[in-house]
């Protein structure tokens, strides 16, 4: 691996086995895993050679696993020591390679698109905006992202919303309506619902105290809509009885109904309900009853109801910019140029004469070139075609590995940087089979960086990368925290976002995303910052002074998603920064290991960073932790939603750390300067990042070689963000497919 | 209030009313059952948890407490256990395994990436079974939309923890959230596709739109290989699961009714108010029969969320490392509690839905559980598991039992699942039926 794991320096020799393992088994495994009764069944005794241990990698993955969440040896037996035990991993992970589940590697299976994907293509195929996020099940994450390939499942309910989707798309992407005849949707009394002190009789349902009766319908599209209900009153004491209409309970108008059971009236009003299924009720508002009154006829007041209806939309609706391109009523294109245009675009690739017969065929051959279209897009929309990343295997197959065609590199290209369909030039590209070129690659990629398309790619790698999702269910407590609120956690996020896409945007080095003399800040943020002069809530860029801000590190967003409601935890954040700064995540802790005691009792008696060393004093926990806590520890300054501070609960902060390999450093300043004097371990971990997002899968022993080799192209100039892009795009695992077989 | 209205409501909507003496003779086919698995996260504080006494002389626990009003309709079961939670040589991951092993049995697949890999769960073998009998062969929901971004626990993908049926060993059978949504899946006019259509005509459209998808996925299918074809079969499930429905819609005599239930609006921040529109949802499903089965995830396993309104700032997961400190497990007990609410309150409605002389409950399996038993250890026996709801009058509740040791929690689903009438030889790690419930 060409990691330098930024803790542990792993020696090892071509001998690594006879050296390390062999005596390293022998004194402390074979007593209880070898002899007649072997314990779980394992028999570590077998492995005398390098070859017989080659041969059995599952055995020493698990092993692996065991030694690493020092599981074994057992609680009871001698601890080895972690120059040893050290020794053992190293050859495991270099015989067997560093994931304990070993991809086959290099082949990305049949992928299916995110809800972001979706959202994007339909914007950019249509010029409208369907909330997938909001409606279809969340996307699985694996490896860091929601985008991997062999995760993302499709689920019933998953093809539901599909269809679903694919019809309201089609319906706003065409709009069919007759202006002079909007449609009517008419409820009678007898098929109101929801119906709440109310009974039928002749002429309507009769409302005998204060009630609602519910017409159901289902609207094609945001616009305005003429809501009426037929009604008629009996009156009794001092006022006319009044009628409401509510749509899903906001009243939109109410009235006096001063008619009776003989001459009903029509009331209605105008009023603007977004598209889908909606309730809309006519509510009687003032019940009256006196049973004593000498007048029999004005004892009881009460509502009647004969229908309810909803006429629209009324407004002239706003056509998505495919109608108003494509169905343009000069250009008069034909039906099947528009439908074989857009299934292109949609399901990235042409689609063959049969296929734009068969889209056709989903509609009758007397309709309109609008229906015909419409009917069309829902067949293109809910094919998987357009929502699986297709990618099939040549039909002349190389040796194992083999270059994917120009239409399905136009397609990881448009997924990776714009999480979209791509563009005309893009297909064009692919239709002249002139996408595979390095040059044109690296030309295109710069292209698409340029768009303001890629801001998906900005802050959806960005925001899975550096977890922001966790920012959104962080929970600061507001007793601790009582400067945190919604404003303030959108602020956080938006500036993670700004300083990615800045430092891609204008082709700055990666290393400033770890340390940088600007970032973006509003009000809200800049004061809890302790930045003077910035007004209102809009974000703009700041000049900030060699200090904590400037760089992930210092970012409220980060130091809060990685703490607890009420206090910092330096364990999480160190965890955070070996996980998504150095692509060195710890193992995962024991199980049964103790927890940091977070009584007030505990809190008052001692300092955080005292608490922790006690807990390191633990031998299960020693290993692990030496080189998680002083990273998170570094940033004890900053409290649990990033605000400046030198106590904690009444101690004063000591932020002085060192690695396991002796480099020390004093506070987040310190720290950060200590990652940046040698940034390959950083670069190299983000690469490895924008290569598992780019590819949507895990990566193999091959691709980590290439980007191993892509590195030391750089030598000693550190390359920018966008470079980095432009690299992966161009490497062999981007350009070419796995073969098959599995 | 008025004498003369209420006799008229009476005259005019009694058959809705459910007077007995509208009501038809008991018909020979009993209520059809319905199973309910309502899912905790992080294990309970299990000393405010297990009754001391076993038997019908049981004493309702501080936690149970809130079932006091259905206390004869719930058999509580201590010292179930759940193996596949455990590491067997996987080292950590817990929360993931128990997640993925609470309706699976199953030791799920440690990755986080290819190979994903649980085992079918007790719903979805019940729902493979008899889910052609209602419009939803099942019904998954949940308050936590499952973590979208970066590791979830130790090694393993985030799936595992973020959906507690599945549907293949492979193929997780994802939930729902939003109360809405939910709604309107389950009790909307059969969507109307805003293309001004009549019912008839959208029927013809969809048909052909399905036979589409259909044929496009079967001509796809043949140029891939094993791996992609296995994806697409999982599509293709979903486009014959709509059909299925759409032909069964075409029989269905009217549109199910919401049964009193609004159309919610978004999802409410309350956790509280959250659950029970999740709940209610449910209940409505089960009385209007469009589904017999339900999974309900109170969070997903290894939830760290901070039950603000009875006032907990701290995180859940974070709590249930409680070290045995006091302080932590009171409130622990005290989320707990608050889960059991939820629990205590769903069924009291279902027990309020009449069905002839018995009630929605009576023809019920609600198991609700934990895959943890304590938090703090992380173990996987003992685990925290009440059976509610009479099965039909094949369970006897009202009590609490305690099974010997490790025997497997499945050994119950398989003893439900008879009870269901669907027969399986065993289920995930049963070692046999779980005796006991009828008396």
């Amino acid at each position: 691996m060409f990691l330098v794991s930024l803790a542990l320096t792993f020696a090892t020799g071509g001998d690594g086995f006879e050296k390390s393992v062999l005596p390293f088994v022998a004194e402390h495994c074979v007593r209880c895993h070898g002899g007649a009764h072997p314990q779980g069944d394992l028999v570590l005794e077998a492995f005398r050679t390098e070859a017989a241990a080659r041969a059995d990698p599952a055995t020493w993955l698990a092993v692996r696993a065991k030694l690493a969440a020092g599981e074994m040896p057992p609680e009871e037996r001698p601890r080895p020591p972690r120059a040893e035990l050290d020794l053992v991993l190293a050859w495991i992970d270099d015989t067997f390679g560093r994931l304990a589940a070993a991809p086959k590697g290099g082949r990305v299976g049949l992928r299916r698109l995110t809800r972001t994907e979706y959202e994007n293509s339909v914007r950019d195929l249509f010029g409208i905006e369907y909330r997938a996020t909001d409606e279809f099940p969340a996307d699985d994450v694996g490896r860091g992202f929601d985008r991997i390939a062999d995760v993302l499942s499709t689920s019933d309910i998953g093809v539901e919303k599909y269809l679903r989707a694919a019809e309201r798309i089609a319906a706003q992407a065409v709009v069919i309506e007759d202006p002079a005849h909007p449609p009517r949707r008419h409820t009678d009394a007898p098929a109101l619902v929801g119906v709440t002190n109310g009974h039928l009789r002749e002429g309507g349902l009769l409302l005998y105290s204060n009630g609602d009766a519910d017409a159901v319908v289902s609207l094609p599209r945001d616009g305005e809509y003429v809501v009426r209900a037929n009604a008629w009153g009996e009156p009794a004491g001092p006022e006319p009885p009044r009628m409401a209409l509510r749509v899903d309970r906001r009243e939109v108008a109410h009235f006096e109904v001063r008619v009776l059971a003989d001459a009903p009236k029509v009331y209605e009003k105008r009023t603007r309900i977004a598209a889908g299924e909606h309730r809309v009720a006519a509510s009687f508002l003032n019940d009256y009853y006196k049973a004593d009154d000498p007048d029999p006829a004005n004892r009881d007041r009460n509502l009647g109801v004969v229908w309810i209806e909803v006429v629209g939309p009324v407004d002239d609706p706003t056509l998505s910019s495919f109608q108003a391109q494509e169905l343009d009523a000069a250009a008069r294109r034909p039906a099947r140029e528009i439908v074989e245009r857009l299934a292109a675009r949609a399901w990235r690739r042409p689609a063959d004469a049969q296929d734009v017969d068969r889209l056709l065929a989903l509609s009758t051959a007397g309709a309109s070139a609008a229906e015909r279209v419409r009917a069309a897009i829902a067949g293109i929309l809910i094919s998987p075609r357009f929502l699986y990343l297709l990618e099939t295997d040549p039909a002349h197959p190389g040796p194992d590995e083999r270059h994917v065609d120009d239409w399905a590199l136009a397609a990881r290209l448009a997924a990776f940087l714009w999480s979209s369909v791509p563009d005309e030039r893009l297909a064009g590209l692919a239709a002249q089979g002139k996408l595979h070129d390095r040059a044109a690659l690296a030309a295109e990629t710069q292209r698409m960086l340029d768009d303001g398309r890629a801001t998906a790619f900005a802050w959806d790698f960005a925001a899975q990368w550096l977890q922001l999702p966790r920012l959104d269910h962080a929970a600061p407590d507001p007793a601790h925290f009582p400067v945190f609120d919604e404003p303030l956690r959108a602020a956080m996020r938006a500036e993670t976002e700004l300083c990615f896409e800045s430092v891609l945007r204008e082709n700055r080095p990666a290393l400033e995303l770890l340390a940088s003399d600007t970032t973006f800040v509003n009000e809200r943020l800049a004061r809890l910052y302790g930045i003077p002069g910035v007004r209102g809530d809009t974000m703009r860029r700041v000049h900030v002074e060699p200090g904590v801000r400037g760089g992930v590190l210092g970012q409220a967003s980060i130091l809060t998603l990685t703490s607890n409601p009420t206090r910092t935890s330096p364990a999480k954040r160190g965890k955070w920064i070996l996980e998504n700064l150095l692509a060195d995540p710890p193992p995962p802790p024991p199980p049964g290991v103790g927890v940091l005691d977070d009584s007030r009792e505990a809190v008052t008696a001692a300092s955080l960073r005292d608490r922790l060393a006690r807990h390191r004093t633990d031998a299960a926990c020693a290993a692990c932790h030496a080189r998680i806590d002083p990273l998170g520890l570094a940033l004890e300054n900053l409290d649990a939603v990033g605000s400046w501070r030198t106590e904690d609960s009444g101690f004063t902060i000591d932020a002085s750390g060192s690695l396991p390999d002796g480099r020390s450093f004093r506070g987040l300043v310190e720290l950060r300067d200590v990652l940046a004097k040698d940034p390959r371990p950083f670069l190299r971990c983000l690469g490895e990042k924008l290569a598992t997002y780019a590819l949507s899968r895990e990566l193999s022993d091959a691709d980590q070689k290439e980007l191993e080799g892509l590195f030391a192209a750089y030598g000693a100039r550190p390359p920018t963000l966008r470079e980095l892009v432009v690299a992966i795009t161009t490497t062999d695992a981007f350009r070419r497919r796995a073969g098959g077989g599995a | 209030m008025r004498p003369i209205s209420r006799r008229t409501v009476l005259r005019g909507v009694g058959a809705g009313l459910a007077l007995p003496w509208l009501e038809l003779p008991k018909l020979p086919r009993a209520a059809p059952l319905r199973m309910l698995f309502v899912y905790t996260p992080n294990g309970v504080n299990l000393a405010e948890w297990t009754p001391r006494a076993e038997g019908a002389a049981f004493e309702l626990t501080p936690t149970l407490a809130p079932l006091a009003p259905v206390r004869s309709e719930i058999l509580v079961v201590s010292g179930l256990t759940l193996d596949g939670a455990r590491p067997h040589g996987d080292g950590g991951g817990d929360h993931a395994r128990a997640s993925a092993a609470f309706l699976t049995g199953a030791h799920a697949a440690k990755t986080d990436g290819a190979g994903l890999r649980a085992g079918i769960s007790v719903d979805q073998a019940a729902a493979a079974a008899i889910g052609n009998r209602t419009r939803f062969r099942s019904l998954e929901v949940g308050c936590e939309g499952g973590q979208q971004a970066g590791s979830c626990d130790s090694g393993y993908a985030c799936a595992y923890q973020s959906n507690l049926s599945w549907r293949t060993p492979e193929t997780p059978a994802a939930k729902e959230v939003d109360p809405r949504l939910v709604f309107e899946r389950l009790f909307g006019e059969a969507d109307n596709a805003g293309f001004g259509e009549t019912k008839a005509e959208r029927a013809r459209r969809r048909k052909s739109l399905l036979d589409f998808a259909r044929e496009d996925a079967a001509s796809l299918r043949a140029v891939l290989g094993a791996d992609d074809r296995r994806k697409l079969d999982e599509y293709l499930h979903g486009i014959r699961e709509i059909e299925r429905r759409l032909e069964r819609a075409e029989s269905d005599v009217a549109a199910p009714a919401a049964a009193g239930l609004a159309l919610p609006a978004a999802i409410p921040r309350d956790y509280r108010a959250h659950a029970d529109l999740l709940a209610d949802l449910i209940a409505g499903a089960f009385q209007a029969d469009l589904t017999r089965v339900a999974t309900f995830s109170l969070g997903d396993e290894g939830s760290n969320r901070s039950y603000r309104s009875i006032g907990i700032a701290e995180g859940h997961h974070e709590l249930s490392h409680h070290g045995s400190d006091t302080a932590k497990l009171a409130k622990v007990a005290a989320i707990d509690r608050l889960h059991v609410e939820i629990l205590a309150r769903l069924l009291q409605k279902l027990a309020a839905m009449r069905e002839g002389e018995t009630s929605v409950l009576d023809a019920s399996m609600v198991v609700f559980g934990s895959g943890i038993g304590d938090g703090n250890r992380h173990n996987h026996d003992d685990l925290p598991v009440v059976v509610a709801g009479r099965g039909g009058g094949s369970i006897a509740p009202g009590r609490h039992v305690r099974v010997p040791r490790d025997t497997p929690l499945c050994n119950l689903y398989l003893a439900l699942l008879d009870r269901m009438g669907v027969e399986l030889p065993t289920f995930g790690d049963a070692t046999g039926r779980l005796q006991g419930l009828a008396s």
